[in-house]
């Protein structure tokens, strides 16, 4: 597995210092458990939140430094990748170990999902897509972590194999990303809000499909 | 926009609406930030 596409550094950043919103922060740990580059930038990223600390008074260092959030992200979890199938170490809890025993619910024409319970803000779900099935084009009312776990996901900036994570926001035009046309694509998406979408039918059916 | 990451653990969102500023400032800051703790740190090893 060759990841090209990695966490943004503002996202890497907020992930370092705890303060990533749930859902986009238990995406960032999967990506961060397959991704050794990303571990690695983690690991500085921590160190210049403990350099921080290190030069508050004691009453501030009271109040200040959110924990990280309940993710493991130990080499052992790390590691575990390697044999936990598709499923990266911090998802294993919420998922399942496999992929394939998952259950999906149909939400469109090619498309199923799976919501996964997550503490704090935003939205956290596997989405399963047939190959060459589209997700109607949408904007973003804010963050939104996309990491593919099997398959490919393409859109207009590319392509996204396993591990890849595309990390986007309201700022970023609409997209509408289609499944690879031969393999199909499972991915886990973090949504801080709702997706905009333009089609009529996507936004009247958004409690049903929760994206 | 660092140390209120770090140390009020604001979100990116959080940060822009403390500091009045569009998201996409916040996130700019924080990775030009990011660009100037890698070349220091790429300085000392």
């Amino acid at each position: 597995m060759t990841i090209t596409r990695h966490l943004d550094a503002a996202t890497l950043m907020s992930f370092a210092a705890g303060s990533l919103p749930g859902a986009l922060a238990a995406v960032a740990a999967a990506h961060v458990a397959m991704c050794g580059r990303c571990r690695e930038e983690v690991a500085v990223l921590e160190r210049v939140g403990a350099a921080l600390v290190a030069d508050l008074p004691e009453a501030e260092l009271a109040r200040a430094g959110p924990a990280m959030p309940d993710i493991d992200l130990s080499p052992t979890a790390a590691a575990a990748f390697a044999s936990a199938d598709e499923v990266p170490a911090p998802l294993v809890r919420l998922v399942g170990p496999s992929l394939d025993r998952v259950r999906w619910r149909w939400i469109a024409p090619g498309l199923w999902h799976r919501p996964l319970p997550i503490d704090g803000r935003g939205a956290l779900q596997l989405l399963k897509g047939s190959p060459g099935v589209r997700v109607p084009e949408h904007g973003h009312g804010g963050s939104e972590l996309t990491l593919v776990l099997r398959g490919a996901l393409v859109d207009r900036s590319g392509r996204y194999g396993p591990g890849d994570v595309a990390d986007v926001d309201e700022e970023i035009e609409r997209h509408a990303p289609a499944a690879d046309p031969d393999a199909g694509c499972i991915c886990v998406v973090a949504n801080e809000q709702p997706s905009r979408f333009r089609n009529l039918l996507a936004r009247l059916l958004q409690p049903w499909h929760g994206l | 926009v660092v140390a209120l990451a770090y140390l009020e653990g604001l979100s990116h969102r959080e940060i822009a609406q403390r500091l009045g500023m569009p998201l996409g400032t916040v996130k700019s800051r924080m990775r030009i930030a990011y660009q100037k703790i890698r070349s220091v740190l790429e300085g000392v090893e």
